[in-house]
């Protein structure tokens, strides 16, 4: 090849790279600016936004979970803690979602209110209902806006019988099982009474366990609690009242809260540990990125509304 | 294509610079622009798609205008290129934008020196843009730059026009 030919290239090369990494930087320099300074942080903001599950930590550049994994946000309270961050800022957007991952959450967020001084605000947006405000009654502090839905404490277990419907089309199901109980939950009949019996003790237990975790993680009792707990959804201002909540304000009087209780002067500064990714990630992944509720409308619903795949659910 | 461009770039006397290498010139120069332009506005994809859209149509309008004016008066000079020559010309001299990606970046090493290679760049395209002209329309180096002055003289009377016409239409009616 000619000297020419490869001084034009590189020449075209180096102006082009310079010019992307002008953008790049100008995107970092944003990312930066908005939720980190070059001083170690004082609050880990964690976005707990749609149905929660125990799903995989993080996607890729160009997909985007359409909820939020209990697996993440456990890494992030755990990278957090090595942080030494004064104080956990949850921003809950969330309907709910399986008993197991709302749980997770909530247990590793109790675990660092003993062991350590964090202090732990939750601030409820539009939504923070069953699996949602399990996850935030292990806050220290609760801020919720007036016309947050919360609430629905409860435990469900779904199940159809599809069988009206598939007579009318000539389809026979059978199935061959090895006990009794084995396919509970069948699309394909009534529960029996037995499984019926069996199954109002799973959510019995799960209800339970979901309302000694309110009780534990907020100043309530158990008898002030239960009238409370039959599946009913409040605003904020009556979820104030109930005492299911501490105080109303949006997301800048949580930050307000959160300075307080964790004795910050001035300005925290914020890190999101729920953003992870590489650089190519954090700059390109807002803009390229695609929920799987935008592909699929509806997906949410049916994902925990599987009831073979996830039966116990806190979510409504 | 790439002796082409660079000889159109290093040797203009001797090039042969057909319309694809000043397409070429051309579209690299707005696409790094709006490259720069989106990490100065910290967009993401979707804004340097909509900002590269706008270059795209704000460098066509400008080359248009500026090779309109520059060919009136390289003309009325005594120029004997033809308007499309002219265009390609102007477009063709728009080459050392192409580095400003580079002098963006070295702002954070070395802010002055950044500052300078930036000055040189506008000083260059003005003076590349002169020669393109000169050597279209066959012109002395004064009757070129001389053309390109009017054509920035009028340029700034025709915008400060689009400002106070509709300021003295609006007082006045």
């Amino acid at each position: 090849m000619r000297r020419d030919r490869i001084f034009a290239i590189a020449l075209i090369a180096l102006c082009f790279i310079s010019a992307f990494g002008n953008w790049l930087g100008g995107n970092l320099e944003k990312s930066s600016v908005k939720l980190s300074s070059p001083l170690p942080a004082q609050v880990a903001l964690f976005d707990i936004y749609g149905g929660i599950s125990d799903s995989a930590a993080s996607g890729g550049v160009l997909s985007r979970s359409s909820g939020v994994s209990s697996n993440a946000v456990i890494a992030g309270i755990r990278k957090a803690r090595e942080d030494d961050v004064k104080a956990i800022l949850l921003r809950i957007n969330s309907p709910g979602g399986t008993a197991a991952a709302s749980q997770a959450i909530y247990d590793e967020l109790m675990r660092a209110r003993k062991e350590t001084d964090i202090q732990i605000v939750a601030s409820l947006g539009d939504v923070a209902a069953s699996g949602g405000y399990f996850v935030a009654s292990a806050a220290h502090h609760i801020v919720t806006n007036p016309t947050t839905v919360t609430g629905s404490i409860g435990v469900i277990i779904r199940t159809q019988n599809l069988s009206p419907l598939l007579d009318k089309v000539g389809v026979e199901n059978s199935t061959i099982q090895s006990g009794e109980y084995k396919d509970i939950l069948s699309p394909y009949r009534n529960p029996k009474p037995a499984e019926t019996e069996l199954l109002q003790g799973i959510v019995t237990e799960s209800y339970q366990q979901f309302l000694n975790s309110i009780v534990a993680g907020r100043d309530i009792s158990l008898e002030k609690l239960k009238p409370l707990a039959d599946g009913r959804i409040f605003t904020g201002i009556q979820a104030q009242k109930a005492g299911l909540a501490d105080s109303l304000g949006n997301y800048a009087d949580a930050l307000d809260q959160v300075a307080e209780l964790a004795k910050i002067e001035g300005e925290p500064r914020v890190r999101d540990y729920m953003r992870g990714g590489g650089v190519l990630q954090r700059v390109l992944g807002n803009s390229l990125s695609i929920s799987l509720d935008q592909l699929l409308p509806g997906y949410q619903q049916t994902r925990f509304s599987s009831s073979q795949k996830v039966p116990l659910a806190l979510m409504e | 294509m790439l002796n082409t461009f660079y000889t159109t770039l290093f040797k203009p006397r001797e090039s042969q610079a057909s319309a694809s290498i000043s397409l070429m010139i051309g579209g690299l120069a707005v696409l790094i622009l709006a490259l720069n332009a989106a990490g100065t506005f910290h967009v993401g994809v979707f804004g340097l798609m909509v900002i590269l859209l706008l270059f795209v149509l704000a460098g066509g309008l400008g080359c248009y205008w500026l090779s309109t004016s520059l060919h009136f008066w390289a003309q009325l000079l005594g120029g004997q290129g033809n308007s499309g020559q002219t265009f390609q010309a102007v477009v063709r001299g728009l080459w050392p934008l192409v580095l400003s990606g580079s002098a963006i970046a070295s702002k954070n090493l070395l802010p002055t020196l950044s500052s300078l290679f930036t000055l040189g760049i506008l000083v260059g395209t003005l003076i590349t843009v002169a020669g393109s002209v000169r050597q279209v329309h066959q012109l002395t180096w004064v009757q070129a730059a001389v053309s390109l002055a009017l054509t920035l003289g009028v340029s700034v009377l025709a915008l400060l026009g689009l400002i106070l016409w509709p300021l003295m239409l609006l007082g006045g009616l």
